[in-house]
């Protein structure tokens, strides 16, 4: 359907809504400087404050807070770590104090030089 | 003022100033997108005063937006035809199937008889515009009466450029259809 190419017969493919087009284009509303004003003045609003550092200061008293808790935390870990990892020490060295072992070691020797064991339980008295 | 709202690269730069403070940013920013924003509601709306709350509150968005824009993505035209747009579809969600109110014309200077005839032309389009499925009537109002390119609207609808071609010919078509019965009335004449 060509309706309206009686309008414009020097263009047989004229778009049949191009003359609503341009009728509404110009008729279109305007800004009026009232609401160009308004706009304007939100900017200035906007723009105003800006608490960068606040914001900043705010996260730092938050991490204050924080790190107690998170330094217990690491030193926990780590004992934990070291607990776990470490080789445990040997029963006998654990349970006497650091100046018998030496002497002990002698008494394990002359043992099992003279009966073969170094625990005198091994010899089911 | 043309707007290409892909090829404005000092939009982010215009909006940057806008965040430290600069009037005379604002007021560019204002001029270059505000009158489009405006036109573009209107047509969705159907109504002047709705239109300039949407132009308000998407304007104020985008200063909102300023202090924490990040170049490289959405122009900020683009950006703000999108927030507009989703204001708009809120709207005529939230209303009755009610009235179309076309907006105020401006007096071209032009012969009363061919000022009425425009206006009603004018009415009768956006009359047809409100029958249109939304994003058809998006489409349409961006591409023929905003002249915006296939991309740039492509951008603010979220969809492909074809999904753009192919609603702006379904509304064409459409709004063919819905004004074919009142040529007559205004002004055309039958070329059968």
């Amino acid at each position: 359907m060509h309706w309206g190419m009686k309008m414009t017969p020097e263009r047989p493919e004229h778009d049949p809504l191009a003359d609503y087009f341009d009728a509404a284009r110009n008729h279109a509303p305007v800004l009026h400087t009232e609401l160009r004003a308004r706009i304007i003045a939100d900017a200035a609003g906007i723009a105003a404050p800006r608490p960068t550092p606040a914001r900043t200061q705010s996260r730092w008293r938050w991490a204050g807070w924080a790190m107690p808790g998170l330094a217990g935390g690491a030193v926990a870990s780590l004992v934990g770590f070291w607990i776990g990892v470490t080789q445990p020490l040997p029963v006998l060295a654990a349970d006497v104090p650091l100046w018998l072992v030496t002497p002990l070691d002698y008494i394990d020797l002359m043992t099992v030089t003279l009966i073969g064991f170094d625990d005198p339980l091994q010899l089911e008295f | 003022m043309p707007l290409e709202l892909r090829s404005e690269p000092e939009q982010a730069d215009l909006l940057a100033r806008v965040a430290r403070g600069d009037q005379q940013a604002a007021a560019y920013l204002t001029d270059l997108i505000a009158p489009r924003l405006l036109r573009f509601a209107a047509r969705m709306l159907g109504d002047l005063a709705e239109a300039e709350d949407v132009t308000q509150e998407a304007m104020l968005r985008l200063w909102r937006m300023a202090p924490d824009w990040q170049d490289g993505g959405a122009q900020p035209a683009t950006w703000v035809f999108r927030v507009a747009a989703n204001l708009c579809t809120d709207r005529l969600r939230r209303r009755r199937p009610v009235q179309e109110a076309s907006p105020d014309l401006p007096d071209t200077g032009r012969t009363q008889e061919a000022n009425l005839m425009e206006a009603a032309r004018v009415r009768a389009l956006e009359t047809a515009l409100q029958e249109l499925p939304e994003r058809q009537r998006q489409a349409v109002i961006l591409r023929h009466l905003e002249g915006l390119s296939n991309p740039d609207i492509a951008a603010i609808m979220m969809v492909g450029v074809e999904a753009v071609e192919s609603l702006t010919a379904r509304g064409k078509r459409n709004l063919a259809a819905i004004l074919a019965g009142q040529r007559d009335a205004l002004g055309y004449e039958d070329d059968t």
